[in-house]
């Protein structure tokens, strides 16, 4: 059989590794215990969420079931982004070194499955495990619905958001498990990165708000899926009480765009749960105006989250020309044309759309 | 190029300094069993790595069935590669091992539940089944990588050290396998610590050293290579019965015992039967304590030795 017919013959089949690791990994109870063991927590922080959203309740004042509802979807919003984030590579930092360490590599690399189908086969499998801990979340995040005060175009961006930057973590996890063929020192690897992104450019973003009056570079902000899912929920509701702005459901309260807190019926309470006020750091630009009651007019929040997007596939894209090259057994690093028209068409296409949408200048 | 099962033209391969493999000319015919003989680092895992198309020679040219071998998708399609260390997939039947491997061959589904139970009944174990392979012994995963790697009926197969590591019974079992696959037409190469289970089963060798191929043909052309010799076993006087030896009709040279063996001299021995009886009688009438006299056999184990020793010999002048 010719290395043509073969690969048309299983071109049709699903892919082999995509078979394998589903068979092996949903064995034992270790997918199991991981999958009660994210239910669990992303309930308890559901419910912490939902108490403290209604602690105001207790003293007397007023709580609108919006709130709660917005609160409680931020949260857990943030909640999936982070799990995502971290348990991805988890799953995949032994996609390639795993084979190499048990001595299976060589077996693999030597039959008819091209490079591209083999890391095809290991980011499926990985993301379809994580696809599997997304939508058992969704009766328990769909709880925000009953409380009100989000809109499916939050919901989509949200989810968009959560799932490309689960892809781009697992895909971080194959790369540096491919370059680096060790899944201790690819864990390492991977984790100092994604700490670095998720902390590093916050804690960027924070020293520049401390030294300067000027807007936070978007080039701080963009890079990072935590200030992109702030910029996205930011739009939902606002203020807490340090003074934040607010688009949704104020503007259905009377408001609009430049808003002041203190014209909000949720002012004293919003989006309110630990970290908020971090995780959207230098996503409010200040305005040098007041409102009526001497509170600054804080402009609407920036839409950095669509330069995120783009940031995430292109880096995708990057992490898997590299491993594709890594697992290559002969001539790794010679470029391909294959990789000239993948180079291409990915340009053109990202130019074409962010010049088109305008998102390179919004 | 004619129609060689194997050919390597001046096959090259460095890692930084060291040369693994330098220019290696090897023809291997169709249907032939191929031993690939050589002390550890002779390069013989480096050139099967190459031949499979896993590892890129630094120069030089493989061809299998008159295929140049570029890439190594190339080579996937001919070749059944075994590894000389491997590892299993832990929990994955037996079954789905081998219909993992006929996945990444591209079998078609029709065919592949066919081509696991036929491959399962070759290495007898269509009992395990359904076993977890984790659970299998070292015998059983030994033949079960051996199946793995007849998955897409290769014509050519590489088994590096496919014997390490089996006890006796199981060694017996692998050379009735290897049996079969040549009655099945396959060439397979077979690289070797275990010279006489070799030679009961290969058709023609190769003597490696060094990343150079020493000697290769079948065992009688290798055979008129090997210098005839010696054995004496003498118990006491070692120095004066070495002098004595050496001023004898027919004597090439004695080798210095080895340490393992202090009172046992190789002599390299030329000389008809007439002279070999002067010789011990001479040793006799020298009143040197003989305990043992004999012609050493030609056995692929001496022959290897004797090819290998010549060659470090060599390098060291």
């Amino acid at each position: 059989m010719s290395n043509r017919a073969a690969s048309r013959r299983w071109r049709l089949q699903p892919n082999p590794i995509v078979v394998k690791e589903l068979r092996s990994r949903m064995r034992g109870g270790r997918a199991f215990m991981l999958l009660t063991g994210f239910l669990l927590g992303l309930g308890l922080v559901g419910y912490g969420l939902f108490l403290r959203a209604t602690t105001g309740q207790n003293n007397g004042a007023p709580i609108f079931s919006a709130q709660v509802g917005q609160t409680l979807f931020a949260g857990l919003a943030f909640m999936l982004l982070f799990l995502v984030i971290l348990i991805a590579p988890a799953v995949t930092v032994g996609a390639i070194s795993s084979e190499r360490e048990r001595l299976t590599y060589e077996m693999l690399i030597a039959t008819n499955l091209p490079s591209h189908r083999l890391l095809w086969g290991k980011l499926i499998s990985a993301l379809s495990y994580i696809a599997l801990l997304l939508l058992a979340a969704i009766p328990l995040g769909s709880i925000v619905f009953l409380f009100g005060g989000i809109t499916v175009r939050h919901v989509i961006q949200a989810a968009v958001i959560i799932v490309l930057s689960a892809i781009t973590s697992a895909m971080l996890g194959i790369w540096a498990s491919a370059m680096t063929g060790k899944t201790g020192r690819a864990a390492v690897v991977s984790y100092v990165i994604i700490g670095l992104v998720l902390g590093g450019f916050l804690f960027g973003a924070e020293i520049w708000t401390n030294r300067s009056t000027d807007p936070v570079p978007t080039g701080l902000l963009a890079p990072n899926p935590i200030s992109a899912l702030a910029s996205s929920l930011g739009t939902l509701s606002g203020p807490n009480s340090s003074g934040m702005a607010f688009e949704g459901i104020p503007r259905a309260a009377g408001g609009g765009p430049g808003w002041w807190p203190g014209s909000n019926p949720f002012s004293n309470a919003g989006l309110d749960f630990p970290g908020w006020q971090t995780f959207s750091i230098g996503i409010y630009p200040v305005t040098d105006q007041f409102g009526p009651d001497g509170m600054p007019i804080i402009a609407e929040p920036r839409s950095v989250w669509r330069i995120t997007l783009i940031i995430l596939i292109m880096a995708c894209l990057a992490f898997f020309w590299m491993a594709l090259h890594a697992v290559k057994p002969r001539r790794r690093w010679m470029p391909t044309w294959g990789d000239a028209a993948m180079l291409s068409v990915t340009s053109l296409s990202l130019l074409g759309l962010g010049f088109w949408i305008g998102w390179w200048f919004r | 190029m004619s129609e060689l099962a194997i050919q390597t033209v001046d096959l090259l391969r460095r890692y930084g300094k060291y040369t693994a493999v330098n220019n290696l000319n090897l023809s291997i015919t169709p249907g032939s069993i191929f031993g690939f003989l050589g002390p550890n680092g002779a390069g013989k895992t480096t050139t099967l790595r190459m031949l499979a198309g896993l590892l890129e020679p630094s120069s030089g040219q493989v061809f299998l069935h008159g295929q140049l071998i570029q890439k190594t998708s190339t080579a996937a399609a001919i070749v059944g590669y075994m590894p000389d260390f491997f590892g299993v997939y832990d929990d994955l039947r037996v079954w789905e091992y081998l219909d993992f491997y006929a996945r990444c061959h591209g079998i078609e589904p029709a065919k592949r539940k066919s081509t696991v139970d036929g491959l399962l009944d070759l290495v007898d174990l269509s009992e395990k089944r359904n076993a977890f392979v984790q659970h299998l012994s070292r015998g059983m995963q030994q033949r079960l990588c051996l199946a793995h790697a007849l998955v897409h009926d290769p014509k050519i197969l590489l088994l590096d050290e496919p014997a390490s590591g089996l006890d006796p019974q199981a060694r017996v079992e692998l050379r009735e396998l290897l049996r079969t696959l040549r009655d099945m037409g396959k060439t397979i190469i077979l690289s070797s610590h275990i010279l006489n289970e070799l030679e009961d089963i290969c058709t023609n060798f190769g003597i490696m050293a060094r990343g150079q191929l020493l000697a290769q043909g079948s065992l009688e052309t290798l055979r008129q290579r090997s210098r005839p010799a010696l054995q004496i076993k003498v118990l006491d006087d070692l120095e004066r019965a070495m002098r004595l030896i050496g001023a004898q009709a027919g004597v090439l040279r004695v080798l210095e015992p080895a340490e393992e063996t202090p009172n046992l001299i190789e002599v390299e021995f030329d000389g008809n039967e007439q002279q070999a009886a002067q010789l011990l009688l001479n040793l006799a009438r020298a009143e040197l304590p003989i305990a043992d006299f004999h012609r050493e056999d030609d056995s692929l184990e001496r022959l290897f030795l004797q090819l290998v020793n010549d060659h470090v010999t060599e390098e060291q002048r």
